[in-house]
C-alpha cells in the first residue's frame, strides 16, 4: 500500500520547484490552478512523477476530480502505485 | 551609460527581428483596455513621463557587445519629451480599424513605448499600448500596463527592478553548452517531418499591412471548452491543435504541397512571486501536425504527447539557457539550412495564449476596465497568429495576420476554432 503521505509531500516538494514558491506556501489542498499550474507546470510535475516512481500518469486517464489539487493527485497516484504492484 | 543586457530569450527576438527587418516591417503589438469611460488626457501624460523617468531602458538605443555579439539597450539621454499619446474619435464599428492603424505606424527608433486613445462615441473608450517586442513580451506588457495604471492613480512605484546590467559572459558554459546541442538537435530532427505548409510562402508579403480579428468567449464558454479537454488542464494542446486541424484544411483548399503543418506555441516561462516586466521570457515550441491526421481526438492527443516529450527534454528551459552557444551562428546562415522543409517560411502559423493574468486591474485612469486583449503583429512568414488571453475568467482570441496571406473568406472559418462547440 502506498504511503500517501510521503506521495504528498513529494508533490507539494515539486511543485515549490517548479513554481519557484516558498515550499510552505504549497498547501496540497489548493487547488491547482489558484497554485498557478498551467499547462508546461503540469506536464513538469508529471515528468517529476514519471522519473521518482516510474509511472506515466499521461496515459492513465487523468480526471478532473484527480488533478484538482496535490492531494488528490496524490492519492490517484497511490491508486496506480498499488495496481503496479 | 548603463548597459541592458537583453536577459531571457535572446534567440527569439534576434530570430523575430531577423525576419521583420527583411521584410521591412516593425516588430510590436498592442495590449488594448476597453474602458467604460474615457480617461483624462492630462493623467495620461503625466504618468507616462513618470514611466520614462522610472525606466530610462524606454527610450533607449540596441547596441550589441562587440566582445560576444551579445545585444544589449543604451539609454538615450531624455530631452524630457512628452509621452507619444494619439487621441482619435471612433464609432464602436470602426475602433478596430483605428488599432489596426495604430499597430502598423512605425515608431521613432528610440521611443520604445506609445499610446493611442480611442474615444468611442456615447462614452467608452479603448486605450491601447504599443509595444516594442524586442522588450517586452505579452506578460511582461501586462505587468507595464499595470503599473501605468497604479502611476495614473498617484501611487508610488518602487524604483526600476530592471535586469542587472551584465552580460552572458562564459558563465555556467557546461550547462550553456548542453542546452545548445539540445536546441540544435531539435531543430535537426524537425525535418523527419517532411515538407511543412506554408500559407506565405511565394506571396511576396514584405512590409505588408498586419489586420486582426477578434472574438470574445463568455466565462461559460470558455468553461465548456475546458471541460472537454482531452487531459484536464493541458489547454495549450487542446486549442494549438483546433486551429491547426483548420490550418490543414486551408492549405489542402490552396493545393499547397505539404506534408505536415507547424504551429508554433509560444510558453511563459515567468514563475515565482514576483515576475519580470522586461525583455522576452517566453519560448516557442514546435507543434507538427502529419497531413493525414484529421480526427479532432488524435490529433490533440498527438499534440499532448509532443509537447511533453519536448518537456522531458527540457527544450523550453534550453532555449533560454542556450543564448550564448546558439548566438553566434548566423541567424541568417540558419535560416537558410532550416529554409529547406519549412518552405522558406519558419512554420505555418503561431499560436500564443497568456494563461495568467498579470494586470490586475480593476479600474484605470478612474474608468473601469471591462476587458484586456492583446494584439500581435505577426511576421510577414509566417503571417498568421492566434493570440489567446484570459481575462477575469474570459477568454479574448484574436487572430492577427499579415493582409493577403489568407482569403477573406477563410477568416471566419479560422476562428471557428474557438466559436465551434466542443
Amino acid at each position: 500500500m502506498a504511503d500517501l503521505m510521503e506521495l504528498e509531500s513529494f508533490l507539494c516538494g515539486e511543485a515549490s520547484l517548479i513554481l519557484r514558491g516558498d515550499p510552505e506556501s504549497v498547501n496540497p489542498e489548493t487547488s491547482l490552478k489558484s497554485l498557478g499550474f498551467d499547462s508546461m507546470s503540469l506536464l513538469e510535475l508529471l515528468l517529476s512523477i514519471e522519473r521518482k516512481y516510474g509511472v506515466l500518469l499521461l496515459n492513465a486517464g487523468l480526471t478532473e476530480s484527480d488533478l484538482f489539487s496535490l492531494r488528490s493527485l496524490a492519492a490517484r497516484l497511490g491508486r496506480e502505485l498499488d495496481k503496479a504492484g | 551609460m548603463a548597459h541592458y543586457f537583453h536577459n531571457g530569450i535572446d534567440n527569439v527576438a534576434c530570430w523575430l527581428d531577423l525576419s521583420c527587418r527583411q521584410h521591412g516591417a516593425p516588430y510590436q503589438f498592442l495590449v488594448v483596455l476597453e474602458l467604460d469611460g474615457v480617461p483624462d488626457e492630462r493623467v495620461l501624460r503625466r504618468a507616462g513621463l513618470e514611466a520614462l523617468n522610472l525606466f530610462p531602458l524606454l527610450r533607449s538605443r540596441r547596441r550589441r557587445s562587440f566582445l560576444n555579439g551579445a545585444p544589449y539597450q543604451e539609454p538615450v539621454p531624455s530631452n524630457a519629451q512628452p509621452l507619444s499619446l494619439e487621441v482619435r474619435d471612433s464609432t464602436e464599428t470602426e475602433a478596430d480599424s483605428r488599432l489596426s492603424d495604430f499597430l502598423n505606424q512605425a515608431g521613432p527608433p528610440l521611443e520604445h513605448l506609445a499610446l493611442s486613445l480611442v474615444k468611442i462615441r456615447g462614452g467608452r473608450s479603448l486605450l491601447a499600448f504599443r509595444f516594442d517586442h524586442r522588450l517586452f513580451d505579452g506578460g511582461g506588457g501586462e505587468l507595464f500596463v499595470d503599473l501605468f495604471g497604479r502611476l495614473c492613480g498617484g501611487a508610488s512605484v518602487p524604483e526600476d527592478h530592471l535586469p542587472q546590467p551584465e552580460g552572458p559572459f562564459l558563465n555556467e558554459w557546461k550547462a550553456q553548452f548542453s542546452s545548445g546541442r539540445t536546441v540544435n538537435r531539435q531543430a535537426i530532427s524537425c525535418r523527419s517531418f517532411g515538407q511543412v505548409g506554408s500559407l506565405a510562402a511565394r506571396r511576396n508579403l514584405r512590409g505588408g499591412r498586419s489586420r486582426f480579428l477578434r472574438v470574445r468567449l463568455s466565462a461559460e464558454h470558455a468553461l465548456r471548452m475546458e471541460r472537454s479537454l482531452a487531459v484536464p488542464m493541458l489547454l495549450l494542446p487542446h486549442l494549438a491543435s483546433r486551429f491547426s486541424r483548420l490550418l490543414l484544411q486551408e492549405l489542402e483548399r490552396i493545393g499547397a504541397s505539404f506534408d505536415s503543418c507547424v504551429c508554433s506555441a509560444t510558453i511563459d516561462l515567468r514563475r515565482g512571486g514576483k515576475p519580470e516586466m522586461f525583455f522576452n521570457r517566453w519560448a516557442p515550441i514546435p507543434f507538427f501536425l502529419p497531413r493525414r491526421m484529421t480526427d479532432p481526438l488524435e490529433a490533440e492527443r498527438e499534440y499532448v504527447r509532443q509537447f511533453y516529450e519536448l518537456v522531458r527534454i527540457d527544450f523550453p528551459r534550453c532555449l533560454e539557457k542556450a543564448n550564448l552557444l546558439t548566438r553566434p551562428l548566423p541567424l541568417a546562415a540558419a535560416a537558410k539550412f532550416l529554409g529547406h522543409p519549412f518552405n522558406g517560411s519558419p512554420g505555418t502559423a503561431v499560436f500564443a495564449g497568456i494563461w495568467r493574468e498579470y494586470c490586475q486591474l480593476e479600474e484605470f485612469a478612474g474608468c473601469r476596465v471591462e476587458n484586456l486583449y492583446h494584439v500581435p503583429r505577426v511576421p510577414p512568414e509566417p503571417g498568421l497568429g492566434l493570440f489567446v488571453n484570459r481575462w477575469r475568467n474570459r477568454m479574448n482570441a484574436v487572430l492577427s495576420y499579415v493582409d493577403g496571406v489568407v482569403e477573406e473568406s477563410s477568416l471566419a472559418r479560422l476562428l471557428n476554432c474557438f466559436v465551434e462547440e466542443a
